[in-house]
């Protein structure tokens, strides 16, 4: 009989952890197992030294192991395999815990978020890059009224991919923005019209961003612009950014899964580290 | 055209194909939501579309290509299979035109890393757009049922 | 051989298996849509969210081996060589007889100036193709030695330290 609980202690001790996670405790059947089998295997890369799985039953609870189960998880509940889902925790190891820091040029930018925040998101982006057009409207949301606002401060930095036609005019296009100071509303113009472009368009698009359609026009034409747009592709190349959008989180660049979720996650975990927030209340 | 080569030439080419395809749709068949999400990942057709074509283009992709492997109506499902290397052809092109650095998905979900597109998945799609045409062209007595049917139908032809 | 046999042309009978194709795949269609009903990891029919679909676009190009300045590869007879510094700086000096092609950082190299680059050096019958720039970082050569080599040109290499490092300190001691 006194083998009884004891038998029922060892089923229901990981059990017992995954009640931790709200996505962990939903997994059923196989995709239980290799979540369990992940978080008993993987490490988080700070604040706890054991597998995920034992921080998770330390007191107080590590933030990062939290945050990294509930991440496999949602890996896993995205059917997501094994092999799959550990190369992206080592990215994003790679990213967050990268020694080196990318020097960025931030003079002249305008960013959004609050002036304060704690981290700083430079992203490379082309104005023809259709992923760019989807990624930086919803970045650009969370960081000024979603749940990036107070934590984060966002640059654009211009990145024109040759590939793209027409990479140099809109580049062109967004340095004179920038000039006119009028950058952000340009840019959520321009993706929000994505599909719409045509070369000529853009004048247009300048003028309903509030910009002088005259003025906007000579600047694209300015050897300075050009020279800033030029100068901001070379950074990005010195900086290994090899394709568009590639982001720079406080200066370290950023390996993980493109994906919207994620990004935020990581945001949020950069953020907690910097304000030294270890362990979950 | 009435060389009987054709025949045995277009069976090598008719299994080799009929594999391929079969191939290809097992893992779309078994998950139709990852096949949703690199059908959209192509940025081509509109979002009511996506899920109706990834429920059943691998099932287009299974019969024509078991039907070029027992050799049963074959021209018809070569020419789908034609039809279809061209819808394939045409959507990796314009990818590329747009510069996007993404995977195939022409077999399992592969990996961007794993399976990149490039000018080489068109010209290896161009090759199996050959194969197709070539079969329903020049297979005019596919050996298989169709062969079996034909001399039931006519057994002193 | 039946007289129909020989009558048989490219096109013929193309009816029948084009009715044959549409069959198939819209009877194929809807067995994917029934299919579908009963699928462990069935969709909805006409999706209800936008995908997030995140694929960064890379910037084209192919890869490219360094070549020390030093390197005597660089002299030998089968290599053709391109400058691709601006072309103020390729008048006042160039190495050997290189083709100049000034890399920009915005726009592509023209496709008529790669063509004038194969035609060249399948003139000259060159093994390897090496590109010099200003050797600054990023060096201009080695950008444009990325470009050529996506363009499907083979062997291309590029000198580390450009044209400040094939040409060594001046004599005089001057820049």
């Amino acid at each position: 009989m006194g083998k009884l609980p004891a038998l029922a202690i060892l089923v229901l001790f990981p059990a017992v952890a995954y009640a931790q996670t709200p996505t962990c405790d939903k997994l059923e059947g196989e995709q239980k197992q290799l979540a369990r089998e992940l978080l008993s295997t993987q490490h988080p890369y700070d604040c706890c030294d054991g597998t995920i799985i034992e921080c998770l039953q330390e007191k107080p609870v590590c933030a990062l192991a939290y945050r990294l189960a509930e991440n496999i998880c949602l890996r896993v509940a995205d059917k997501q395999d094994r092999d799959k889902i550990t190369r992206g925790l080592s990215r994003r190891a790679r990213s967050m815990m990268a020694g080196k820091k990318s020097k960025i040029d931030l003079e002249g930018l305008s960013s959004v978020g609050k002036g304060g925040a704690p981290v700083t998101l430079v992203e490379y982006a082309c104005a023809r890059c259709p992923f760019c057009a989807k990624i930086t409207p919803k970045l650009h949301e969370a960081v000024i009224e979603g749940v990036l606002k107070g934590k984060v401060k966002m640059y654009f930095k211009v990145f024109p991919i040759r590939g793209h036609s027409h990479s140099k005019e809109t580049g062109l296009g967004f340095m004179a923005a920038v000039e006119m100071g009028r950058f952000w509303e340009f840019l959520m113009h321009s993706y929000e019209n994505f599909d719409r472009f045509c070369i000529k368009r853009q004048f247009n698009w300048a003028e309903a961003a509030g910009m002088d359609k005259e003025t906007f026009k000579q600047l694209v034409a300015d050897p300075g612009v050009r020279d800033r747009v030029v100068a901001s592709k070379k950074e990005g190349i010195v900086n290994k950014v090899e394709a568009t959008p590639t982001f720079f989180i406080n200066g370290r660049k950023f390996f993980g899964d493109m994906n919207f979720e994620e990004m935020i996650d990581i945001l949020e975990e950069e953020y907690d580290r910097v304000k030294g927030i270890e362990y979950r209340k | 055209m009435n060389w009987r080569g054709h025949s045995w030439l277009a069976l090598a080419a008719r299994l080799y194909l009929g594999w391929v395809f079969v191939y290809a749709c097992l893992h779309k068949i078994a998950y139709p939501g990852m096949f949703a999400l690199d059908i959209a990942t192509y940025d081509i057709l509109p979002l009511w579309v996506i899920n109706l074509a990834a429920v059943t283009l691998p099932w287009v992709e299974l019969f024509a290509g078991a039907m070029l492997i027992v050799g049963f109506r074959v021209r018809g499902a070569s020419l789908a299979v034609a039809g279809m290397m061209v819808m394939f052809m045409v959507a990796i092109v314009i990818a590329l035109d747009k510069g996007l650095g993404m995977a195939c998905g022409c077999f399992a979900s592969q990996t961007t890393e794993e399976d990149p597109i490039s000018f080489l998945t068109v010209l290896r799609d161009s090759g199996w757009l050959f194969l197709a045409v070539y079969v329903a062209i020049f297979d005019r007595n596919a050996i298989g049922i169709d062969r079996l049917q034909k001399k039931r139908r006519n057994p002193h032809g | 051989m039946s007289a129909e046999a020989k009558k048989q042309t490219w096109f013929s009978g193309l009816g029948t298996a084009l009715r044959d194709a549409v069959l198939i795949t819209a009877a194929c269609s809807v067995m994917g849509l029934l299919v579908n009903l009963f699928h462990p990891e069935k969709i909805p029919y006409i999706a209800e969210e936008e995908y997030e679909t995140l694929v960064p676009c890379p910037e084209p190009g192919g890869e490219v081996t360094p070549l020390e300045a030093t390197d005597p590869s660089i002299h030998a007879e089968d290599t053709f060589i391109v400058d691709a510094r601006r072309k103020p700086e390729h008048q006042v000096w160039k190495l050997r007889d290189a083709m100049s092609i000034p890399y920009d950082y915005l726009e592509p190299i023209p496709d008529q100036t790669l063509k004038e680059l194969i035609r060249r050096t399948q003139k000259t019958g060159a093994r390897r193709v090496l590109v010099y720039g200003d050797g600054k970082d990023p060096d201009s050569g080695e950008q444009a030695g990325r470009e050529i080599s996506g363009k499907g040109i083979k062997n291309v290499f590029f000198v580390k330290g450009g044209a400040p490092a094939l040409k060594g300190p001046e004599p005089g001691g001057g820049p």
